[in-house]
C-alpha cells in the first residue's frame, strides 16, 4: 500500500478507533517524519523531491488530524461515510442551542466584569462537558451509531469554540 | 479578510439587538447555530393578529458577517407579513452585504433563523407550519 492510498490511521499503523494512545502517535509520527524527510532526497530529481514534499505534507496533516480529538472525530465520521460538516438545523437540538446562547451571554458578562475567577470556573465546567461528550462520541461511534455520533460531534464543535473564546478572553484580561 | 462597508456598518452599529419574552404568544423565536464556526443566533419576531411583523430582535455570537446578516434581516422583516418574510433568501442578504463566497453560510444561518422564528409563531398559534418555506 502506498502512502497516498493509506488512511491516516493506517499511515501510523494505528487501529481505526477514537481511542488513541498519544505516545504511540508521537512515536509513529517521528519515525515517518525522518523516513520521508525531504532532506533525504535533496539531490534527487524534481519528481522525487516533489513527491517527498507531498508525503511530508500528508504525514503532517495526518498527525494534526489524529492528535486533536475533535478533528479525529470528524475524520472517523468521514471514513464511515458520514459528512460531518453537512448539517441541517433540524438536527441541532434546540435546548442545546439555547444553553449555548446562555453560556455566551454569561461569558460576555464575565468579560465585562473582568472576572478571571469566574472565567476559570466556567472553563472547568465546560471542560467537563467536553470530556463527557468525547466519551459519548466514542461510545456511539464504536456502536456504529453514526447519526448520533455526528450530532455529538456537532455539539463538540460549539463547545470547542466556546473554550476557545474563554481562552481568548483570559489572555486579553491577563494582557498576554 | 476585508469586510465590506455594509458589513462593517452593521457590525459596528448592529440594529435591533435584544431579546423579547419568549412566552409572549405574539413572539416567535428562532434559535440556530453553525457547528463549523460555533456561531449561535437568536432571532425573534413580534407578529400582530394580521400576521404582520411589528418588531424584530436578534442576538448573534459569531463573526462580523453573521452579525451583519442577522442585523440586516431584522431591518428587512419589520412591516412584512410572515409569509412574505419567509420568502427572503440568503442570496439576497449575501448580495446586499457583498459577502464573499466563504461567508455565504452566515447568510444561510440568518435565513434559517427567520424560518425557525416563523415556524415557532405558527406553532404557537396552532397554524400549519407546512407553508413556511
Amino acid at each position: 500500500m502506498s502512502l497516498q492510498q493509506a488512511n491516516y490511521f493506517e499511515l501510523f499503523s494505528l487501529p481505526i478507533s477514537f481511542q488513541l494512545e498519544n505516545t504511540q502517535l508521537e512515536v509513529a509520527y517521528k519515525k515517518l517524519q525522518s523516513e520521508f524527510h525531504p532532506d533525504r532526497v535533496v539531490n534527487a530529481d524534481d519528481r522525487t523531491r516533489v513527491q517527498a514534499l507531498q508525503q511530508t505534507s500528508m504525514i503532517n496533516d495526518a498527525y494534526v488530524t489524529l492528535k486533536s480529538p475533535l478533528k479525529r472525530a470528524a475524520y472517523l465520521l468521514k471514513l464511515a461515510g458520514v459528512d460531518a460538516e453537512e448539517h441541517n438545523q433540524l438536527h441541532l437540538d434546540e435546548a442545546f442551542l439555547i444553553q449555548q446562547m446562555e453560556m455566551r451571554e454569561t461569558l460576555a458578562s464575565l468579560i465585562g466584569d473582568e472576572d478571571l475567577e469566574g472565567l476559570d470556573a466556567m472553563k472547568d465546567s465546560i471542560d467537563k462537558e467536553k470530556t463527557t461528550r468525547l466519551a459519548n462520541f466514542e461510545a456511539q461511534f464504536t456502536a456504529s451509531q453514526f447519526v448520533k455520533a455526528k450530532s455529538i460531534y456537532n455539539q463538540l464543535q460549539f463547545i470547542y469554540k466556546l473554550l476557545d473564546e474563554i481562552d481568548k478572553a483570559e489572555e486579553k484580561l491577563l494582557d498576554y | 479578510m476585508a469586510y465590506t462597508d455594509k458589513v462593517l456598518d452593521h457590525y459596528e452599529n448592529p440594529r435591533n439587538v435584544g431579546r423579547m419574552d419568549d412566552d409572549d404568544q405574539d413572539v416567535g423565536t428562532g434559535m440556530v447555530g453553525a457547528p463549523a464556526c460555533g456561531d449561535v443566533m437568536r432571532l425573534q419576531i413580534k407578529v400582530n393578529k394580521e400576521g404582520v411583523i411589528e418588531d424584530a430582535k436578534f442576538k448573534t455570537y459569531g463573526c462580523g458577517s453573521a452579525i451583519a446578516s442577522s442585523s440586516l434581516l431584522t431591518e428587512w422583516v419589520k412591516g412584512r407579513t410572515i409569509d412574505d418574510a419567509a420568502k427572503i433568501r440568503n442570496t439576497e442578504i449575501a448580495q446586499e452585504l457583498g459577502l464573499p463566497p466563504v461567508k455565504i453560510h452566515c447568510s444561510v444561518l440568518a435565513e434559517d433563523a427567520i424560518k425557525a422564528a416563523i415556524t415557532d409563531i405558527k406553532k404557537k398559534r396552532g397554524e400549519s407550519t407546512e407553508t413556511a418555506q
